[in-house]
């Protein structure tokens, strides 16, 4: 059980997402990172689905009410527990009455935005149709589906017997690096109306810088950059969306549709980051430069495949090292 | 199973601190222990080895070395700063290094009190069980009146 002292808005209790609901109109939540969770609960020999605390402001602040093995995973935000300071992508144990405080992001190596605070056991919220996620729009899911606030106290599941803590995890940004001219990158299909536009207009898409303006949310990033222009005027009716789901709205400056992504849209489509990059776009800070690079599908599933084996292999090594007793 | 080389690793262990060793393979398993703990080899021949305890000196000065074989980090991988640069004060317990091991990342305490007074590895370094990677000077009280 933890209680939470402080925190900004739109704190909540996510896991991987409400997968296989969008038939009724009800979108898929879940991390914005889900890398980053998936680490933090192998940490712990947490279930894959267990959920955790995604914070995007800061700082935060939680007490934990009892003694507790608990990881912190995703942007490195100078974590302490009461007065000293925790390595990030680490196993720590907190003792009932301690302090966690996490600061703003630090950006020394990379420039994430979302934390995640992973507990022995899981966030134990109930799942509403199958997922522990918070469906901000639908008001369910997660704490009461809605944000955390203070004084909210939140239960951990039961914990596999005594985990061994006080290990950590290299994370995927830095296994896994994807850049283009010094900026993070996001693979890319072409999606429906792609063809609509002339090749100015692609080669803009492809070639240029876009900034995350801070209209950018768990909905959607809206950014900014030279405007998309159709070659001629594009009528939609609405028709099914999913995260990663790049619009281009009449003005030409594109949204991409993230996790709390509604589940319908009549915006034309020029592109849909890959599921296995949206985690990249997840953490990308608002006021930042992203690139655009092309896929094909064949590309777009061999990179699921990439992050999957990533993980698998990390999970067999932190077996190996829970097996030898966490011993050093 | 060939024991040509038993001299030799007890020679490693005993300056590595180890107290125990064991290797396996198909024809037999090799253990080996320090003085006062078990040991003898087991499967079809048995011997007694004899490992010399290490001459103990007085601790001006120690190392801190890697528990085991990877790659040696003197900050973590998401940060630009030492966990323990040359001159910090450390004290026991303290995590001085990290050890990479694919994506894992395992502490190196310290195992005492102590200044580091020298980085005998660079960042990124790969290094094996028992390889020294710092130095520090004790600060215990036996070596304050020193200085």
């Amino acid at each position: 059980m933890i209680e939470i002292l402080s925190t900004g808005a739109l704190a909540t209790v996510q896991d991987l997402g409400r997968k296989g609901a969008l038939k009724w109109g009800v979108g898929v939540s879940g991390a914005m990172d889900d890398l980053a969770l998936s680490c933090g609960n192998v940490l712990l020999d947490n279930a894959k689905d267990a959920a955790a605390v995604e914070i995007q402001i800061f700082p935060f602040q939680i007490r934990f009410l009892e003694d507790t093995a608990f990881a912190v995973t995703g942007a490195d935000c100078s974590a302490k527990l009461d007065e000293v300071m925790l390595l990030p992508w680490w196993v720590h144990t907190a003792r009932a009455g301690q302090v966690l405080h996490l600061g703003l992001p630090r950006r020394d190596v990379w420039a994430a935005s979302r934390a995640y605070l992973c507990l022995a056991g899981g966030v134990e919220v109930p799942p509403v149709l199958g997922s522990r996620s918070t469906q901000l729009r639908g008001a369910f899911g997660g704490l009461d589906g809605r944000a955390l606030r203070p004084g909210d106290r939140i239960a951990a599941g039961n914990a596999r017997q005594a985990t061994p803590t006080g290990f950590g995890l290299c994370s995927p940004a830095l296994a896994m690096p994807l850049m283009v001219d010094g900026l993070p990158a996001l693979r890319v299909l072409p999606a429906a109306e792609y063809d609509a536009y002339p090749p100015a207009a692609r080669d803009t898409f492809w070639q240029e810088r876009w900034r995350i303006t801070p209209q950018s949310d768990r909905y959607g990033f809206r950014l900014e950059g030279t405007p998309l222009i159709p070659s001629a005027p594009i009528e939609l009716g609405s028709h099914g969306i999913v995260p990663g789901v790049i619009q281009v709205p009449p003005g030409g400056q594109p949204i991409v549709q993230m996790r709390d992504a509604q589940p319908s849209g009549g915006y034309p489509k020029i592109g849909t980051v890959i599921e296995a990059d949206l985690w990249r776009l997840g953490q990308a800070p608002i006021g930042s430069l992203v690139r655009f690079v092309e896929a094909t599908w064949q590309q777009a599933v061999a990179a699921q495949q990439v992050n999957d084996r990533w993980l698998s292999g990390v999970r067999r090594l932190v077996g190996l090292h829970r097996a030898r007793g966490g011993k050093r | 199973m060939p024991f040509d080389h038993i001299e030799q690793i007890s020679a490693w262990l005993t300056e590595a601190g180890i107290d125990q060793f064991e290797l396996s393979g198909p024809n037999g398993r090799l253990r080996l222990g320090r003085a006062g703990r078990q040991h003898g080899i087991a499967g079809d021949a048995a011997a007694e080895i004899d490992l010399a305890e290490a001459e103990i000196h007085p601790q001006h000065s120690f190392t801190v070395n890697a528990p085991a074989a990877g790659i040696l980090l003197h900050r973590h991988p998401m940060q630009e700063t030492s966990l323990a640069p040359l001159g910090s004060r450390i004290h026991a317990g303290q995590t001085v290094a990290l050890l990479k091991i694919g994506a894992l990342l395992l502490p190196i305490d310290a195992p005492q009190d102590g200044i580091v007074t020298d980085l005998l590895l660079q960042h990124g370094a790969l290094v094996g069980y028992g390889t020294e990677i710092i130095e520090l000077s004790a600060t215990d009280r036996e070596n304050q009146n020193e200085h």
